[in-house]
C-alpha cells in the first residue's frame, strides 16, 4: 500500500467511524433521543432542566408565516416523560400554547405560584408538587384574570393533573380577581384533576370591585380531593360568583377537612358528589351544618351548599345534612341563589312531567 | 491500487451512501426533526404542507394516526377527508381558509377522529379587509350519514367563524348571522341505510357560527330506509356569538320518527355566551341557544348566559331586546326530551329575559329548587 492509499484509508476509516458515531443519534431504542429532551413543535429542543420548560415556551412566539406566534396556531411543549423538573419561577403557559407534562413531576424551588395559564393555553397530564416548600402558600395552578378570559376567547383546558402538597398548605386551582383593575375574568375547564392535602383545594376567590370584574361559567369534571382542608370554596365578596359547573367530584375526608364545598355566589351547580369519611373527626365538625343564613361580609360564617341540579350523595356518616329551603331567586337582594336538590328514588320509576319541589 | 484496498474503499464508499442518507434521519438540536414534518403511523413522513396532509392520510390502509406538527397554519384549499379508522392529531396546528374559499374543511368517516387542533374560517379581520367566502351548508367538521358511522372523535378542538356583519358594507345592522356550521351531522332524503351513531364530541370552542352544531336529518318518507342520528355524545363545550347554539332538526313529513330519527343523544356540561351588538356590527346575538326537533335527547348543565341580550339599532343607545324575540331553548315538538338544567340569565349589567319553549307536550324540564324529594315505590306522572 502506498502512502496515498493509507491516507485514502485512513481518511475513510475516520469517516465510518464519526458515521457510526453518528448513527447512535439515529431514532432509536435507545436513551438518547427526542423524548428524553424538552421539545416544542418547531423542533426544538433543549436538555431536560426546569430553567427550559419556559425557555421552550416562550420559543414559540414566532410570528413568521406558516407560524403565527403567540394567539396563532397552538404549539406545545413536551417534558420528558418520567423526570422531575425543579423550576426558579413561575411557569407562564402563554396564549394557546399547550404544556404536554406527559407524565413528568414539576416543583417549585420556592413560594411562588407554580403554573400560570393565559388565553387559550393548555396543560395536561403530570403532576405538580409543592410538597417540598415548607413556606407555600400561593397556587399550584393560576390564570391570569387581566387577559379577561371572556368568552370570546379560547377557553383555557387543564387535564388528568395531579396536584400535591402537604400540611394543607396552599391552594391547588385558584381563581381570584383582586384589586381596582377593570376587566377580570377567568374561564376554563378542568377535568380530572387530583387535589393532595392543600389548604384550598380549589378556590375561587372574587375580591376586586372594580368594573367587568367577576368569576363565571368555569367546568369542572371528574374533581378528586384528599385531605385539603377547605376543598372548594366559591366566595365573593361582591357580585358576582356564578353559574360554575362542578360534576363527578370525590372527596376523601381527613380529620383536617372543613368543608366539602363552601359557596356564597349564586346559580352555580353541583352534580353528583361523594365524599368519604366526613365525620371522621368524631361529628365535632361544625362546617358540616349549613344554614339559611346568608353569609355575612368578613369572616364567613355560615355555610351552605347551593345546586340548580344537585345530586348528592354522602358516604361515612351516621347523621344526615340539614339543608335549609332556599328561594331560587332573592328578590329582596336581586340574586338568584344557589340551589340544591337533594333526590332518592328507591324502588321507583320517574318518568315524564315536571317536578316542581317548594321553596 | 491493490484490489483488498480496492475492495475496502467500496465497502466504504457503499457504508458512507448508506449512513448519508441515514443521517437525514437522526436527531439533533436544529429543528430538522420528526416534530416538524407530517407523518404518520406507519413511519413515514412528509414536508409540511397543506396537501400532503391527505397524501398522509392516505398512506393509511387499515387505520391509524396521521400528525401534524403544531404552531403551524396551514391553509387548505380542498376538504381533507379522514378516512376510516384515522385519528387526525392536529398537534395544535391551525386550518384557514383562503380569501374566497368557501369549502367543508374535514369530513370525518366511520371510526374516525380529529383532535388537538384549530379550524379557524373566520378569513382576515382586519377593518375593512375582505373576509372569507365560507358559508352555511360548509362546515368546519362534517359528518355524512351515508358513510354509515357507528363511532368518531372530535376532542380538544376550537372552531372560529366570523359575523356576518364583518362582510357587511353597512354595519348598522341587527342580529349579525354567524356563518357557516361548526360541526355539521347529515343525512339525506334518500333510500339508502344511513347512521351518525356513537360520536363523542367533547372540549369543543364554538364562535361565530350560523349553527355551531347542527344535527340535520332531512330523512323523508319515501323508501323503507331509515336515517338515524342517534346516540352521540356531547360533552364540556362552551359557545360564544353563535346565531344558534345548537339545532337538531329533522324532516317534519317523517311522523313515525323512524325514518329520520334524532334521538337518543346526550348534551352535557355547555356555556352559551350571546355576542355583543355594537355600532359597527360585531358579533352574533344569540337567537336560541338550543333549537330542538329531535326526541329522546337529553341534556345537563346548561347554561345560557346574557340571553336577554342587548342589541344596538342605527348607532343608539342599546335597548334591550323584546322579550318574544330572545329565547334561550325551544323544543319545537311533542318529542320527549329532558332537559335538566338550571338556566341563568344574571349579570348585573344585562339581564337575562331567556325563555325555555315547550311547543311539544311531552317534553321534561326537571328542575326542583330547594326541595328535598323522595319518592318511594311511586311512579310518578304529570307535572
Amino acid at each position: 500500500m502506498n502512502k496515498k492509499e493509507i491516507i485514502a484509508s485512513v481518511f475513510l476509516f475516520v469517516l465510518v467511524v464519526y458515521l457510526i458515531g453518528s448513527i447512535t443519534r439515529v431514532i432509536s431504542a435507545s436513551n438518547d433521543n427526542m423524548d428524553t429532551f424538552i421539545c416544542n413543535s418547531l423542533g426544538n429542543c433543549c436538555d431536560p432542566e426546569g430553567a427550559n420548560i419556559q425557555a421552550a415556551i416562550d420559543d414559540l412566539n414566532v410570528s413568521a408565516p406558516p407560524h403565527a406566534g403567540y394567539g396563532g396556531a397552538h404549539g406545545t411543549v413536551w417534558l420528558p416523560a418520567n423526570t422531575v423538573l425543579s423550576i426558579p419561577d413561575t411557569l407562564i403557559i402563554e396564549n394557546h400554547v399547550t404544556l404536554d407534562m406527559q407524565g413528568a413531576t414539576i416543583i417549585p424551588q420556592g413560594n411562588f405560584d407554580v403554573v400560570e395559564l393565559r388565553i387559550g393555553s393548555q396543560l395536561k397530564d403530570g403532576t405538580i408538587d409543592v410538597s417540598p416548600v415548607t413556606t407555600f402558600n400561593r397556587a399550584a395552578i393560576t390564570l391570569r384574570e387581566t387577559d379577561y378570559m371572556f368568552l370570546s376567547k379560547h377557553t383555557p383546558r387543564i387535564f388528568n393533573m395531579h396536584l400535591v402538597s402537604e400540611n394543607l398548605r396552599g391552594k391547588g386551582i385558584y381563581l381570584h380577581t383582586e384589586g381596582t383593575t377593570a376587566y377580570q375574568t377567568i374561564i376554563a375547564h378542568f377535568h380530572n384533576i387530583k387535589t393532595r392535602e392543600f389548604e384550598y383545594g380549589v378556590l375561587i376567590n372574587h375580591t376586586s370591585t372594580a368594573d367587568a370584574t367577576y368569576l363565571n361559567a368555569n367546568m369542572f369534571s371528574n374533581i378528586e380531593g384528599h385531605g385539603d382542608k377547605y376543598f372548594i370554596t366559591l366566595y365573593e365578596s361582591n357580585p358576582e360568583v356564578a353559574g360554575h359547573y362542578f360534576q363527578i367530584v370525590q372527596c376523601y375526608c381527613s380529620s383536617d377537612t372543613e368543608y366539602i364545598v363552601w359557596a356564597n355566589g349564586q346559580g352555580n351547580t353541583f352534580d353528583t358528589f361523594v365524599a368519604y369519611d366526613w365525620d371522621n373527626n368524631g361529628g365535632t365538625r361544625a362546617s358540616y351544618n349549613f344554614s339559611s343564613e346568608e353569609i355575612t361580609s368578613g369572616t364567613p360564617t355560615y355555610h351552605f351548599f347551593g345546586s340548580d341540579q344537585c345530586y348528592l350523595s354522602i358516604r361515612g356518616g351516621e347523621e344526615d345534612i340539614d339543608f335549609a329551603p332556599w328561594a331560587l331567586y332573592d328578590s329582596g337582594n336581586d340574586r338568584y341563589r344557589n340551589r340544591f336538590t337533594l333526590l332518592e328514588l328507591k324502588n321507583s320509576n320517574l318518568t315524564l312531567g315536571q317536578i316542581k319541589g317548594t321553596d | 491500487m491493490k484490489k483488498i484496498t480496492l475492495i475496502a474503499s467500496v465497502i466504504a464508499l457503499v457504508l458512507l451512501v448508506y449512513l448519508i442518507g441515514s443521517v437525514t434521519r437522526s436527531i439533533s438540536s436544529i429543528h430538522d426533526n420528526k416534530l416538524t414534518f407530517i407523518r404518520n403511523s406507519k413511519g413515514n413522513y412528509w414536508e409540511a404542507n397543506s396537501t400532503n396532509i391527505q397524501l398522509a392520510i392516505d398512506d393509511l390502509d387499515s387505520g391509524g394516526t396521521v400528525w401534524l406538527p403544531g404552531a403551524r397554519i396551514f391553509e387548505i384549499t380542498q376538504t381533507i377527508i379522514v378516512n376510516e379508522g384515522i385519528m387526525l392529531d392536529m398537534g395544535g396546528a391551525s386550518f384557514k381558509l383562503p380569501e374566497e374559499t368557501n369549502i367543508r374543511v374535514v369530513e370525518l368517516k366511520n371510526k374516525a377522529g380529529i383532535r388537538n387542533g384549530d379550524i379557524d374560517v373566520a378569513g382576515h379581520r382586519t377593518w375593512h379587509d375582505s373576509y372569507t367566502a365560507f358559508l352555511e351548508p360548509n362546515s368546519c367538521i362534517f359528518l355524512n350519514a351515508n358513510s354509515y358511522i357507528e363511532s368518531a372523535t372530535i376532542e380538544n378542538m376550537y372552531l372560529d367563524s366570523i359575523g356576518l356583519g364583518y362582510n357587511e358594507p353597512d354595519y348598522y345592522d341587527d342580529y349579525h348571522s354567524g356563518r357557516g356550521y361548526g360541526i355539521h351531522f347529515y343525512a339525506g332524503d334518500q333510500d339508502t341505510p344511513q347512521r351518525i351513531s356513537g360520536v363523542t364530541v367533547r372540549d369543543v370552542y364554538f364562535r361565530s357560527f350560523k349553527h355551531a352544531i347542527f344535527l340535520q336529518n332531512e330523512r323523508g318518507n319515501s323508501g323503507s330506509e331509515e336515517a338515524h342520528i342517534d346516540g352521540n355524545t356531547f360533552d364540556y363545550l362552551f359557545f360564544h356569538a353563535n346565531e344558534v347554539g345548537i339545532n337538531m332538526s329533522r324532516n317534519p313529513e317523517d311522523t313515525s320518527r323512524q325514518k329520520s330519527s334524532l334521538s337518543g343523544n346526550v348534551f352535557n356540561m355547555m356555556q352559551f355566551q350571546s355576542g355583543w351588538g355594537s355600532w359597527w356590527g360585531g358579533e352574533e346575538i344569540a337567537h336560541q341557544y338550543i333549537l330542538i326537533s329531535g326526541y329522546n335527547n337529553i341534556f345537563t348543565n346548561v347554561m345560557g348566559w346574557d340571553a336577554g341580550h342587548l342589541r344596538v339599532s342605527n348607532g343608539e343607545a342599546c335597548i334591550d331586546v323584546p322579550e318574544e324575540e330572545c329565547v334561550e331553548v325551544i323544543f319545537t315538538e311533542d318529542s320527549k326530551n329532558t332537559f335538566i338544567s338550571g338556566r341563568c340569565g344574571i349579570s348585573d349589567w344585562y339581564w337575562g329575559t331567556g325563555k325555555y319553549i315547550d311547543e311539544g307536550t311531552n317534553n321534561t324540564r326537571f328542575s326542583v329548587s330547594s326541595a328535598r324529594l323522595y319518592i318511594e315505590n311511586v311512579t310518578k306522572h304529570g307535572t
